[in-house]
């Protein structure tokens, strides 16, 4: 008798069956839930019954991502819509349920930071099939017929020029880690990929360790501590973003090591930008999550004024920030960046 | 006694029409693991395929139709703002400018890694080539032939500027390196401008065709 080793199981009809039916039953209790709710829902109605844009976030556990969704639910208010933020800590089924009662509940658009590039693609089609635009910031789905466009942060070159200036100011022959974060994000890996774009093309350059933290200062504190025990000799850290960097450069403080490893970092985040000024963090690459917050709100009040014709994905630079260039740049973004005033159309009626 | 046996008919029947329908449109199907990597392998995009067709099909025969890099060099010297409305791309919401650039050019120097070409009469090099390693995606965003809005995973996107990077360090620069000071070549290649810095020349030039 042949066996098989259930890696794989194709469900064909039997899944879009058992999920009809779940979905049936999820709405059928939301509907009994909202005959007797006062809560939520109906707390988040504005009184004066304004357009609503709900802004979904990956998570709310990181500061960049707490400015992007305030950027994102200020600027919608500035345009006259009434904007909620839902956060999804991260957890592609907490995200698919803010996208069943944000539909439930009449939002006439999603500012919609995704959890996971395959996962969050369902919950995106789901909207649009509700007739609810969505719009992509920073982090991207993997699908180009879903989202009325994505407003993404050009990630890889971001980390290219750090590969560049890591070869620069660590050399080409030491040891290095690397933290990787959410391995279901692409923006991951487009990352790691750009960094290793360069620094794998010098044969000196040793990767004793390369482990996910999940985007997470916590986690890298801890992941760092265990690397550093493995390898007491490591020589530099690459981090997939700040809030890992500073975990790393915490455990490394612990150990006594903060002078010996030098850390990098991704992102552009108030503590990472104070420490590279101090001389403690060599270098971050700068996203802008004021400019893709604001973007995406203006796309969304665009697109509610009828227009159309969005480019689907839209890439924003990143920029290295190093101790010779910290001068030209606050967090998350550069000093002229705040004086430079985005073009601010109509607001909505 | 005949009902009893009616309902066992009926009762198998049914059986039989169920147990069709599920062999038939099985609810639940078991693939190998290998099956399913093999699968998914077949589904993953093929940077390398992509890209020996791209260069072929599309760059190639676009060298032709790339600006003059003369022309390009003269506005930057003298109108910058003009070489960027008239000649420059720009990749997304980013400011810096990139040129498809072709022409002929005497060679200036080669030495330390780094090719130095003349484009004009002055005997002064408008154009620098390095030949170390390739990074970066000035050929990609500057050549104007790809769309990143096409490539439903960026991660794609950026594995052709790898690919491509890796067919010039492979093929293109060594042919350029093989020319002495005061050789005449052909050239095609693409370059990227940040128009903050002071100084836009000498061009830092990728290409992507030589000749001789």
């Amino acid at each position: 008798m042949k066996m098989f080793r259930m890696s794989k199981i194709g469900w064909s009809w039997f899944r879009p069956v058992c999920l009809s039916t779940l979905t049936g039953a999820m709405l059928l209790s939301q509907i009994n839930c909202k005959k007797s709710d006062t809560g939520a829902d109906s707390r988040r109605k504005a009184p004066d019954q304004k357009p609503k844009i709900a802004v979904v976030i990956s998570t709310l556990n990181n500061p960049w991502f707490v400015v992007l969704a305030e950027t994102a639910k200020m600027r919608a208010e500035e345009l006259g819509y009434a904007a909620v933020i839902f956060d999804s800590q991260n957890d592609t089924a907490k995200e698919a349920a803010h996208f069943e009662n944000i539909i439930a509940a009449g939002y006439k658009a999603i500012l919609f930071n995704p959890t996971d590039a395959n996962s969050s693609v369902a919950n995106v089609r789901k909207a649009k099939n509700a007739g609810i635009p969505v719009f992509c910031i920073d982090r991207e789905i993997n699908a180009t017929d879903a989202a009325v466009s994505q407003i993404l942060s050009d990630n890889y070159t971001g980390a290219m020029l750090i590969g560049q200036y890591f070869v620069k100011t660590v050399g080409t022959n030491a040891k290095y880690a690397e933290l990787l974060g959410l391995v279901g994000d692409n923006n991951t890996w487009n990352r790691s990929r750009g960094f290793h774009s360069v620094v794998d093309r010098y044969p000196g350059l040793k990767m004793v360790a390369q482990q996910s933290a999940d985007f997470d200062r916590a986690k890298a504190l801890q992941v760092m501590e265990a690397i550093l025990q493995a390898h007491p000799d490591l020589d530099a850290v690459f981090c997939g973003n700040d809030a890992m960097a500073m975990g790393a450069y915490q455990a490394l403080v612990a150990a006594g090591k903060d002078k010996q490893v030098k850390v990098f970092g991704f992102d552009g985040a108030e503590d990472v930008i104070r420490l590279i000024s101090e001389g403690k963090i060599m270098a971050t690459g700068m996203q802008f999550p004021r400019t893709m917050a604001r973007m995406a709100a203006e796309f969304a009040h665009e697109y509610m004024q009828g227009r159309r014709d969005f480019s689907q994905k839209v890439p924003v630079p990143v920029e290295l920030v190093t101790q010779e260039n910290v001068h030209k740049f606050v967090p998350y973004g550069r000093k002229d960046e705040l004086s430079q005033s985005a073009s601010k159309p109509n607001a909505a009626n | 006694m005949a009902r009893a046996w009616k309902r066992l008919l009926v009762a198998v029947g049914l059986f039989v029409i169920v147990g069709v329908f599920i062999w038939r449109f099985p609810p639940v199907r078991f693939i190998s693991r290998t099956h399913a990597a093999a699968q998914a392998a077949a589904r993953a995009f093929d940077a390398g395929r992509f890209v020996t067709e791209f260069w072929t099909n599309q760059l190639l025969p676009a060298c032709s139709r790339a600006a003059d890099v003369r022309v390009v060099v003269e506005l930057l010297r003298t109108n910058p703002p003009e070489a960027e409305k008239k000649y420059a791309r720009k990749f997304g919401l980013g400011q810096k400018w990139y040129f498809f650039v072709c022409g002929l050019a005497k060679v200036v120097s080669v030495d330390r890694g780094e090719i130095l070409l003349c484009v004009d009469e002055d005997g002064k090099p408008e154009v620098k080539v390095e030949c170390g390693p390739v990074f970066g995606n000035t050929v990609r965003d500057g050549c104007g032939l790809l769309d990143v809005s096409k490539f439903p995973n960026s991660q794609d996107f950026n594995m052709i500027s790898l690919e491509i990077n890796r067919r010039i360090e492979a093929e293109v620069l060594p042919r350029l390196s093989s020319n002495m000071p005061g050789a005449v070549v052909k050239f095609a290649g693409c370059t990227e401008i940040d128009p903050s810095e002071p100084g836009l020349l000498p061009l830092k030039v990728i290409p992507v065709w030589v000749e001789p």
